[in-house]
């Protein structure tokens, strides 16, 4: 081999050794964060939880002197990625984004960890689950409906998401407080099961307003109630569960969570910036144009609700599931 | 309506909205093209980048590179044996075989007609009838969709050639590692050994890149002579005036099936390209030409995969859901502007979807010039020297497998389905039923168990209801006329013999 | 080709045995469900033992026996890449991507033929940055850096 290009060889080499050992490095004694935040969203791009996650990061850039990095982790209903982010370092360079899955999985042996595995920084966004019909359905209101359903046992076909996933639960919630049966239908999806209840195919299905906004206001759907404590403003005129005497609230959600030993000067850190993020002017349109509803709760709220849903799903997959 | 798409045209032909679009689809071509990236990965690794755009410019940007992936995926078909996305699979069995007679430009010139042809129809199809094809989506449930699998999983017989056992044998494997992860209609896990990493079963683009462009790598390093080059003649780009008339007949009537199976919800490219093949088949005059390199067995999967772009786009705009996994990514970039996808699309935004109409049109238009223009350059690349590109393309697989999952595991499933391919090569097992059976495997048993809940076990809702019934005659007899036809070939050749 | 079939058809046939072992172990609800977990893959786990049966008689029937080539010489280039690849996948994940994929490269290119290798060192690092740069830096796909760094 010629003298030049041994040399020209060596030199590139140095240069590969040295990029790819200070790539990683990160710089010492400095404040957090000093270096790329990677987000893991455990669901695939285009769905719910990444655009949600995508707009708040989007909006948190100015926030953060470093850049914050979108890392989609699907698999397992969500497993996967929220797994990941269980166990990742809790040094506050790992975000995940949480869902009600954090919930539900772990009860049904789906997950190798439990909400106790994470330390939520806030929540961002709910969507309660709903009773949706044909617009041409004979039932106008939930009592109409769930009568029907008393005297139908096992005929009513409710199509959900997946077996054991929380529109299925919604179900099971309804069917538990009310003393009804339905026939269970389950789809790979809500846009399948939603697609298969325009088609006349099954009757009802319990899957948040958001997702049916655009048909109800076509005038192809009717919500009969949401599964909520207070009304939403977006379907004011849609009564809850509540109203009717059926305790039943129970819904999807996404927030920020860190692993549980992240020490608090970093959350904070986290915080503060994510706070100021969704209640930028941009992130609040974004949510509004894109149906999706703001709610916003601190970690101690957020933790309140995580814990205490974990218990009452628990209860809920053991009855339904067993 | 022609005023709207009038002036959609006059907004597509601004600077920026046709940069766009070329540079939707030129980067759309190389990844359709790169074996390890496919059309549903580019669409959702680019999608982050149009978050900042305007509505038009973001959604023509996806759209651009979703019908570019799926033609660019014919070129590695073509040229390397290897479908740069399962849109491309049954582009393999003719494609290849005609490269290898030096007529690489050829193939790749019908290649180019045909995508360009199938997506203009289902564009036009799109434009003009959106919500008349949507109801037709709706009116399939759960026997319907058992239906359609079944159906496409008899192709199997019809594409394995003249190893129709090993073939057959290949599916119901392919099938049995389809029911690998949690079952959907119980969640019971299912043959998971508690690995997360399989609950949603195998990766079935992992498996993909593995069985095809692995195995594909592996035989080439066997046979690596350095003087190895059959000299491929490039002499004109268009097709030539017989080959179009050979052509038009299949490319029509694929068009059409591809945009059909488009419109159904969940039905994407790769089914659709396997369906109008095995159609072209079954109405030629010559049947037992196609696997040798005919242009009718380029032009039907071609034409029909592209012919999905559109159809799938139907049921997305008219009922907000997805056509197919890429249109899945889609509604997440619709949302994204404000746009809800619904009855009421059309009514709030129409002069917004006619102008995507408009521009879905031209990027078409665009595959076809670009693709043209291309062939000189992508036959020049099987002029790379072999043991460079080889190489280059293991690492693809390595880091495409990567990239969809942001997974080892996922490497790791594509490597041992590389060795598998490798030894199915040797042994003569076709690799294509395993594509149609993880595909249509984990359809065909949960719609089956799906209709039944629904019917209340009751078996013969698969045959009181037509859509249901036809499809599933059909299956039959397109399953069993190859095994007929072979045992009947078969004794005859014993008598013979005697 | 006979050995060949005949192997595949014994695994096949054992394939299958075991799927119908396993299968047994699933629960069947009833009720709700018609058809369990253990429906669809019993049916196929029986399909594939007849199937090879009659791949394995139809084999030891026909005369004709045709070379494989799964052993012949020209093949141990193709089994040292599958170890190689094993091996580099398995560096990935300690390393990060650079150096093994260069590495990696460099060595399947002097095993494909290439002669010079300076030549072989410049194309694999600039390939390797290409696919760096077209990945990482294009697409965001965050490839696999150095771990105990992190």
């Amino acid at each position: 081999m010629k003298n030049s290009s041994k040399r020209l060889l060596c030199m590139v080499l140095v240069l590969i050794l040295v990029g790819t050992f200070t790539s990683g490095c990160a710089k010492k004694d400095s404040v957090f964060p000093n270096k790329t935040i990677n987000m893991i969203v455990p669901f695939s791009a285009g769905g719910g939880t990444d655009i949600v996650t995508r707009a708040v990061a989007d909006a948190a850039k100015d926030y953060f002197p470093e850049s914050l990095v979108i890392v989609n982790k699907t698999g397992a209903g969500g497993a996967l990625g929220m797994g990941e982010g269980a166990n990742a370092k809790p040094d506050g360079y790992t975000l995940t984004t949480i869902t009600v899955e954090l919930t539900i999985l772990p009860p049904q042996n789906l997950a190798s960890f439990t909400s106790k595995d994470f330390r939520p920084i806030m929540q961002i966004n709910a969507e309660p689950a709903s009773i949706t019909v044909r617009a041409d359905a004979p039932w106008n209101t939930v009592e109409e409906f769930l009568t029907y359903v008393k005297e139908n046992e096992g005929k009513v076909k409710a199509g959900n998401s997946g077996v054991g996933a929380i529109y299925h639960l919604a179900a099971a919630y309804v069917e538990d407080e009310a003393g009804v049966k339905f026939n269970h239908v389950p789809y790979e999806g809500a846009a399948p099961a939603i697609a298969a209840l325009l088609g006349g195919h099954i009757d009802v299905v319990m899957v948040s307003p958001a997702e049916v906004a655009s048909q109800v206001e076509a005038g192809e759907l009717k919500i009969l109630a949401v599964a909520d404590n207070e009304r939403l403003e977006t379907f004011p005129d849609v009564p809850t569960l509540k109203e009717s005497g059926y305790d039943v609230v129970i819904g999807v959600w996404r927030g920020l969570a860190v692993p549980a030993d992240t020490p608090d000067d970093v959350v904070n850190v986290l915080r503060e910036g994510f706070s100021k993020a969704v209640a930028e002017d941009k992130f609040v349109t974004f949510m509004e144009n894109s149906g999706l509803s703001l709610a916003v709760l601190d970690e101690e709220e957020y933790t309140e609700k995580i814990n205490r849903e974990a218990e009452l799903y628990k209860e809920l997959i053991d009855k339904v599931l067993k | 309506m022609l005023e709207l798409l009038g002036n959609g045209l006059v907004t597509v032909f601004s600077f920026k909205v046709l940069i766009l679009i070329i540079g939707g689809v030129a980067g759309g071509i190389v990844i359709g093209a790169l074996p390890g990236l496919t059309a549903t990965m580019g669409v959702a690794l680019l999608l982050p980048l149009t978050f900042g755009m305007d509505p038009v410019g973001g959604i023509l940007l996806l759209l651009g590179i979703y019908a570019g992936a799926i033609y660019g995926g014919s070129i590695s078909a073509i040229l390397l044996k290897t479908p740069g996305t399962p849109a491309a699979a049954a582009t393999v069995l003719d494609g290849f075989e005609m490269a290898k007679r030096g007529e690489a430009g050829r193939a790749l010139g019908i290649s180019t007609v045909a995508s360009f042809a199938g997506g203009t129809i289902s564009v036009i199809l799109l434009t003009l009838i959106s919500p008349q094809l949507a109801k037709l989506a709706l009116k399939f449930s759960a026997a319907e969709y058992f239906a359609l699998a079944m159906f496409g999983l008899s192709i199997i017989a019809s594409i394995s050639g003249k190893h129709l056992l090993k073939g057959l044998l290949a599916g119901v494997i392919g099938l049995l590692v389809s029911t690998i992860g949690i079952d959907l209609v119980t969640g019971y896990q299912r043959f998971t050994f508690g690995n997360m990493n399989l609950f949603n079963g195998l990766s079935f683009i992992s498996v993909m890149i593995g069985l095809f462009a692995l195995s594909q790598a592996f035989v080439s390093i066997e046979t690596m002579v350095k003087k190895l080059v059959i000299k491929q003649k490039v002499d004109r780009v268009l097709p030539s005036l017989s080959d179009i008339k050979k052509i038009t007949p299949t490319t029509i009537r694929s068009g059409l099936i591809g945009t059909f199976i488009g419109i159904i919800p969940g039905a994407g490219a790769d089914i659709g390209a396997f369906v109008a093949y095995n159609e072209a088949k079954r109405f030629s005059k010559h049947p037992n030409d196609f696997g040798t390199g005919i242009p009718e067995g380029i032009a039907a999967p071609e034409a029909a995969n592209n012919g999905v772009t559109g159809g799938a786009m139907v049921p997305l705009l008219t009922l907000g859901i997805p056509g197919d996994a890429t249109t899945a990514i889609m509604l997440g970039a619709l949302i994204m502007q404000g746009l809800q996808p619904g009855p009421l699309l059309f009514v709030n935004h129409a002069p917004l979807i006619y102008t995507i109409f408009a521009g879905f049109f031209v990027a078409n238009l665009i595959v076809l010039i670009l693709g043209l223009i291309g062939i000189r350059f992508f036959t020049k690349i099987i002029d790379i020297p072999s043991y460079v590109l080889t190489p280059i393309i293991i690492v693809l697989c390595v880091v495409g497998s990567f990239a969809i999952n942001n997974s080892l595991f996922d490497v790791r499933v594509m490597l041992i389905s590389g060795v598998i391919g490798y030894i199915m090569e040797k042994l003569e097992f076709p690799a294509s039923p395993i594509v149609l059976a993880l595909i249509l495997g984990p359809m065909a048993e949960r719609e089956l168990r799906k209709a039944l809940i629904m019917s209340g076990g009751e078996a013969s809702v698969f045959f009181t209801r037509p859509i249901s019934a036809v499809l599933l005659v059909v299956a039959a007899i397109t399953l069993l006329t190859p095994i007929i036809k072979s045992i009947i070939k078969k004794s005859k050749e014993k008598r013979m013999k005697v | 080709m006979r050995k060949g079939n005949l192997i595949s058809a014994i695994i096949f046939i054992i394939i299958g045995i075991y799927v119908l072992i396993e299968v047994s172990t699933f629960p069947n609800l009833g009720g709700e469900q018609v058809t369990g977990p253990e429906f669809f893959p019993k049916i196929l786990a029986i399909v594939l033992i007849v199937l090879s049966l009659i791949l394995f008689i139809s084999t030891i029937l026909d005369k004709e026996n045709r070379e494989t080539g799964l052993f012949n010489a020209l093949a141990t280039k193709t089994y040292i890449t599958m170890f190689s690849l094993l091996a580099y996948v398995l560096l990935m994940g300690i390393l990060g991507f650079i150096i093994p994929t260069i590495v990696f490269l460099i060595g399947m290119i002097r095993l494909c033929g290439m002669k010079s290798i300076p030549r072989i060192a410049i194309v694999s690092i600039l390939a390797t940055f290409v696919i760096y740069g077209v990945f990482q830096l294009l697409l965001a796909v965050p490839l696999p850096t150095i771990s105990f760094l992190n």
